[in-house]
């Protein structure tokens, strides 16, 4: 058992679907009472959750809500106009249903947990990126190269936002406390980075960020603080500073080095330079008043069924609820990859469900799994955070949860990849909203993929990704390369067959990219 | 996404044929220059040379390919079979043949020649330019494995034997914080290589390995042991000989830890890491030993280069200690011994006779064979393996298996089978390709899966069971490969896996909107039946790779269900488990191993033959050890003396898969640094 620092103003119960691993006593009556009124909501810090999954190849009406509750309209344009409505769940039996994916007990998913989710229909990546797993994140160039549009996007790496936001001062303007700047989980590669994230560059490598698979690992990197400590009993000055000399000694000497040699070692130095801060984190800033050690493992759930499905997410889900109101970190990411475990499928998933997704047996298969993963993923990660952080203010409040597929409605596609949250990001963003971004009537728009309906071309992804940044605080003069508005890359397809990517779009000039930067129309 | 596969057709070749020109007009943000070069690579390999050599059927002499003659002639190098147009395409690209692979002449295609002639099969070669270096080299750290080994070797060194395995038990923890070694995915392989190409520096490296440091400074320095550490000068009574107690431990200690002598700046320097204390302090020397494990000549394979290499700009000689521990960690995974470092202090590890002598004498040393381990463990990418007993619970896995239902541990025994026969071909009875390809002896020293082949379990130690003659020869035919997971064979990815794993041919990604109109299967189909109805739909691009590149490598194999029992008939089952019937399998198929060549095979046990006789395992195999070696994708036409040298080792007559790893040791390349 690890006892930490107590801090008398958080005192809470941090929920487990699965069973309580991390137990907090929770006394609102008790909780120091921050006057956040009084507070411009900049000073709130915010939190992000984002959850992946692959494929896509969900059905329009599968996935997201009627269209019936859209009853707002607003031009964006003369030619394009844009919707929204409440969101409004239906009761059907036990459950509260939004459409056939977004879909859970009433239990969990209450009118209140609703009204602080949004849906975002018509979000696309304008080329053709097939299998990846770069484009939830915004780095494209982590694609398997499935056409010329892969090939080429491939030249063009980007950190993802996850990394950007862990390095933006403004994200991040206080590092105390935080002992992990970013918890990446699961295996799956979905975050990227420069190897010196504090000196980016045009020239900078980007490198894959390593996700961890045991959340156990993961809970002790944000409650354990590196070995400060030499032989003896009395704590030492950590030599940290040695070693970092040693480092510098190497690199500013005058033996010969390559240039790749210096600027390996400058990536090094820049990660002491990080442990260095964490050292001197100490434990003295952890805020949680008593912390349990899990004694399950995340890695130690991978058998082909919903309940081991559910109980591994749930242990990621709670090392990630219990770093962010502990305040060791503030962002997390979930790789989770296929879904196939939730519907505990014995074939080939990946050939023979998703990418036989029009079929009507394998659609039904696909749905299956996702309305089980939002059930048991989002949804519970909205529970874990339902908790007050101050009066009126839960920690979902003040967090964004996001989850996105690899896919738009087709497999392989990326028209309208679906958006889902949960979370104003501290009142960054407006919730309860369902938002259809798509350019409707404008048959230049359209196309038919040949199963699951007629698709709609609508706003650039890379606006959701750059809506997401300033949610977080982080400005565009933080993200913007290129002299490109919004995040990724500002690409568009070069291929002939794709959908009509370049009819709606025009070119990367376009009126959809230059307000790509802009936050995404009625979130703000 | 829907598109007539006609038009599909028409449009990659007009894509294939115009591809450079909008590459570089449209990728509209800068590309970092490391990125420049994989991209050109990837362009001038993969992309152009195999999709012209697929849409264009390879191997049907007189096929034609619409709109052909729109592509321009095409340049470039490396190439299979001659790439001199052999497929009897239309060579709309003018394509150099597939990518995997060597030299040769890679000017082929123009206009295209309709397959006239046939083709010609010439043993891939790779060509060395002695006035050519390779690039530029980076600071490579140690992989875990070899941090992990260097650690437990240093604290047995300082401490004793006896000790040190004692303290590695203490040191459990933050050893287990360790990041894993990952293989690395890189643009010709996203799915994963080798984890000495996992060269990444993540925050984890550094967190963990400075808590290991400061915790083998602790354990190094306890009551019982700082005598041993450091000498009796540090626990007698006398202080005044701490100060040339500290001089002798930092200079002893730290030629140990940064395997060279250190210069009079670095003793000053590390002597002033001891920190302030003028007595002989436990505490301090921890940090002492602390500052030593994380230094980046302890972490890295710092090397500052000796004499320049006439000729080749750049290009120096490593020194003999950095040749030291080069020759140490690719053989042993660990920091030189004690003779290795006598032989580097007095210079003859640089002179050829010594140092073939300690070539030899590494490797004929037992702790080579947990880095050859590595190296087919990862070349044969094993852990792809997924969990076999993950759908234990699913009615038509339990079906499907019957008495056979794996266990837990079933994965790892197919894992340990074939690492086993790699290591009895290496080291029991060190034979070449042809054994890799055709044993027939079983290594299954588990009984599950050794019932799975038919045969009794190995004790390990006995002569390994005999397989029935002429069912399961090779490597190929093991669990390992068959084995999906599921109730069904995956064909295809067992083609993928031969073509660019032990052929080293790329192949093209999937056409776009690959499956926006799939055949509808019927319950009664084979799988083989299936992937045919799928891949190689007529008037679709998709057959062009998949009946030429991969599915007949894969239906050779149709013989062994997915748990890699050999069947004659693939059993049927309906969505409630229930068997619907059984139809025989059919294993004939015309793999194409080489380019162009048409001749088919019925049995794994021809497949392996046409396989063996290819000359392509040699060049492929070469290429994935220098790959384990540099830890770096090769570039042909760099390092062609380097890959060259390790293909003619295992192609000459009764060449052995040792002396491809003795080659590789004793080429030039290998003793050389470019900075």
């Amino acid at each position: 058992m690890l006892k930490r620092i107590i801090n008398p103003s958080r005192r809470m119960v941090l929920r487990g679907a699965c069973g309580t691993v991390v137990a907090l006593p929770l006394l609102p009556s008790l909780l120091t009472r921050p006057a956040y009124g009084a507070d411009p909501i900049v000073a709130r810090l915010p939190r992000i959750y984002w959850v992946t999954t692959d494929h896509g190849g969900a059905f329009e009406s599968s996935m997201f809500p009627a269209q019936s509750m859209l009853t707002n309209s607003t031009a964006l344009f003369s030619d394009h106009a844009v919707r929204s409505g409440a969101l409004k769940a239906t009761t059907q039996g036990s459950d509260s249903v939004l459409s056939s994916v977004l879909r859970a007990p009433s239990s969990d998913l209450t009118p209140a947990l609703v009204s602080k989710m949004n849906v975002l229909y018509g979000l696309d990546v304008p080329f053709y990126i097939a299998h990846n797993t770069g484009l939830h994140l915004g780095n494209y160039a982590r694609n398997d190269a499935n056409g010329g549009d892969g090939f080429a996007v491939q030249s063009s790496p980007r950190p993802t936002i996850d990394q950007i936001m862990a390095w933006s001062p403004s994200f991040y303007p206080n590092l105390s406390g935080i002992r992990e700047r970013a918890l990446v989980m699961g295996i799956r590669p979905v975050s990227w980075n420069y190897s010196d994230p504090s000196m980016p560059s045009a020239s900078s490598k980007i490198d894959n960020v390593a996700g961890t698979a045991s959340s156990l690992s993961l809970f002790n990197r944000i409650f354990t603080t590196p070995s400060t400590a030499g032989a003896g009993a009395a704590p030492r000055k950590p030599i940290v500073d040695r070693v970092l000399d040693s480092y510098k000694r190497l690199r500013n000497g005058n033996t010969r080095l390559s240039a790749s040699d210096r600027q390996r070692l400058d990536d090094h130095i820049a990660r002491i330079a990080e442990l260095q801060r964490k050292v001197n984190v100490g434990t003295g800033v952890a805020t949680c008043s008593a912390t349990t050690k899990p004694t399950d493992d995340a890695n130690t759930h991978n058998g082909n069924s919903p309940s081991e499905a559910a109980r591994q997410v749930s242990l990621y889900n709670e090392v990630a609820a219990v770093a962010f109101m502990c305040g060791t970190s503030r962002i997390a990411v979930l790789a989770y990859g296929e879904t196939s475990k939730f519907v505990a499928y014995g074939g080939d998933w990946h050939g023979e469900v998703a990418h036989q997704w029009q079929l009507a047996d394998k659609q039904a298969q696909l749905v299956q799994s996702y309305q089980r993963f939002f059930a048991g993923v989002l949804v519970d990660m909205a529970k874990r955070l339902s908790i007050e952080e101050a009066p009126g203010v839960t920690y979902l409040d003040n967090s964004l949860l996001v989850w996105t597929q690899e896919c738009g409605m087709e497999t392989h596609g990326s028209v309208s990849v679906p958006v889902v949250t949960f979370g104003s990001g501290a009142g960054a963003l407006k919730t309860g909203l369902y938002c259809d971004y798509r350019r409707m009537g404008n048959k230049s728009s359209e196309f038919d993929p040949g199963a699951g309906g007629k698709q709609t071309l609508g706003l650039l992804y890379n606006q959701w990704l750059a809506t997401a940044l300033q949610a977080m605080r982080v400005p565009p003069v933080e993200f913007e390369r290129w002299g490109n508005k919004g995040y990724g890359v500002p690409f568009l397809t070069k291929e002939s067959w794709t959908p009509p990517y370049a009819k709606h779009y025009g070119d990367t000039s376009s009126r959809y990219f230059q307000m790509a930067s802009d936050y995404l129309p009625f979130l703000k | 996404m829907r598109r007539g596969g006609d038009d599909r057709t028409v449009d990659r070749l007009r894509m294939v044929g115009v591809r450079t020109s909008q590459m570089r007009s449209n990728a509209q943000p800068p590309a970092p220059p490391h990125v420049r070069r994989a991209r050109g690579a990837a362009l001038a390999i993969a992309s152009f040379a195999m999709i012209a050599a697929c849409t264009g059927t390879v191997g049907d002499p007189g096929s034609t390919i619409p709109d052909g003659t729109s592509g321009s002639t095409g340049t470039g190098s490396g190439n299979v079979a001659g790439g001199t147009g052999a497929t009897g395409s239309s060579g709309s690209t003018g394509s150099t043949g597939s990518t995997g692979s060597i030299g040769s002449t890679g000017t082929g295609g123009s206009a295209g020649t309709a397959g006239a002639g046939g083709p010609t099969f010439t043993p891939p070669t790779f060509a060395c330019d002695p006035n050519v270096h390779p690039p530029e080299s980076a600071l490579r750290r140690l992989t875990m494995a070899q941090y992990r080994n260097t650690i437990a070797d240093l604290v047995a060194w300082a401490s004793g034997a006896t000790s040190g395995k004692t303290i590695m038990t203490e040191l459990a923890t933050p050893l287990a914080a360790l990041p894993a070694d990952r293989r690395e995915a890189v643009p010709q392989d996203l799915h994963g290589s080798y984890r000495r190409l996992d060269q990444t520096l993540q925050q984890t490296h550094v967190d963990a390995t400075y808590d290991v440091a400061v915790a083998v400074g602790a354990a190094l320095t306890t009551t019982a042991r700082f005598g041993t550490t450091v000498g009796a000068c540090a626990t007698d009574t006398s202080t005044a000989n701490d100060a040339g107690c500290l001089d002798a431990f930092v200079k002893r200690f730290g030629a140990r830890a940064l395997r060279r002598p250190l210069t009079a700046d670095e003793v000053t320097f590390y002597t002033s890491a001891y920190g302030a204390s003028t007595t002989a302090s436990a505490a301090s020397y921890a940090d002492l030993i602390g500052v030593f494990l994380t230094a980046p000549e302890f972490m890295y394979f710092v090397e500052h280069g000796g004499t320049a290499v006439s000729g080749q700009t750049n290009t120096y000689d490593v020194s003999p200690y950095e040749l030291a521990s080069r020759l140490s960690y690719q053989v042993w995974q660990t920091a030189p011994d004690d003779a290795l470092l006598a032989v580097a202090a007095d210079g003859s590890l640089m002179n050829a006779a010594t140092y073939s002598a300690e070539v030899a004498r590494l490797m004929g040393d037992a702790r080579v064979r947990p880095a050859i381990d590595e190296f087919f463990a990862d070349w044969l990418k094993v852990e792809d393996l997924p969990a076999l007993d993950a759908k234990n619970q699913d009615v038509v896995f339990k079906a499907f298996a019957g008495g056979d239902l794996p266990n837990a541990s079933l994965r790892q025994a197919m894992i340990d089978d074939v690492l086993g026969l790699a290591d009895y071909a290496t080291w029991t009875k060190p034979s070449g390709i042809t054994e890799l390809l055709t044993n027939e002896l079983s290594f299954a020293r588990d009984a599950r899966l050794a019932t799975l082949y038919g045969v009794a379990a190995w004790n390990g130690t006995s002569a390994p069971p005999a397989l029935p003659a002429g069912q399961r020869p090779g490597l190929l035919t093991r669990g390992l490969f068959l084995s999906t997971g599921s109730a069904n064979t995956r064909p295809i990815m067992k083609g993928v896996f031969i073509r660019k794993n032990i052929l080293c041919t790329d192949i093209p990604p999937p056409p776009p909107g690959v499956n926006a109109k799939p055949p509808m299967l019927g319950p009664n189909m084979t799988t083989r039946e299936s992937v045919e109805a799928l891949t190689e739909m007529a008037g679709t691009t998709c057959a062009g790779c998949h009946a030429t590149l991969i599915n007949g490598l894969g239906f050779a194999t149709e013989g062994f269900d997915a748990l890699g029992r050999f069947r004659t008939t693939q059993r049927l089952f309906d969505a409630a488990g229930k068997e619907t019937g059984a139809k025989a399998v059919d294993t004939a198929t015309v793999p194409h191993v080489r380019a162009g060549d048409a001749t088919p095979v019925a049995t794994p046990a021809e497949l392996m033959t046409q396989i063996g006789a290819s000359g392509q395992v040699e060049s492929c195999l070469a290429r994935n050890f220098f790959r384990f070696t540099y830890g770096r994708w090769e570039d042909p036409a760099a390092d062609g003396c380097a890959l060259e040298d390790g293909r003619r080792a295992l192609a000459n007559t009764g060449g052995k898969l040792t002396d491809l790893f003795t080659a590789t040791l004793l080429s030039p390349q290998f003793r050389r640094r470019t900075f």
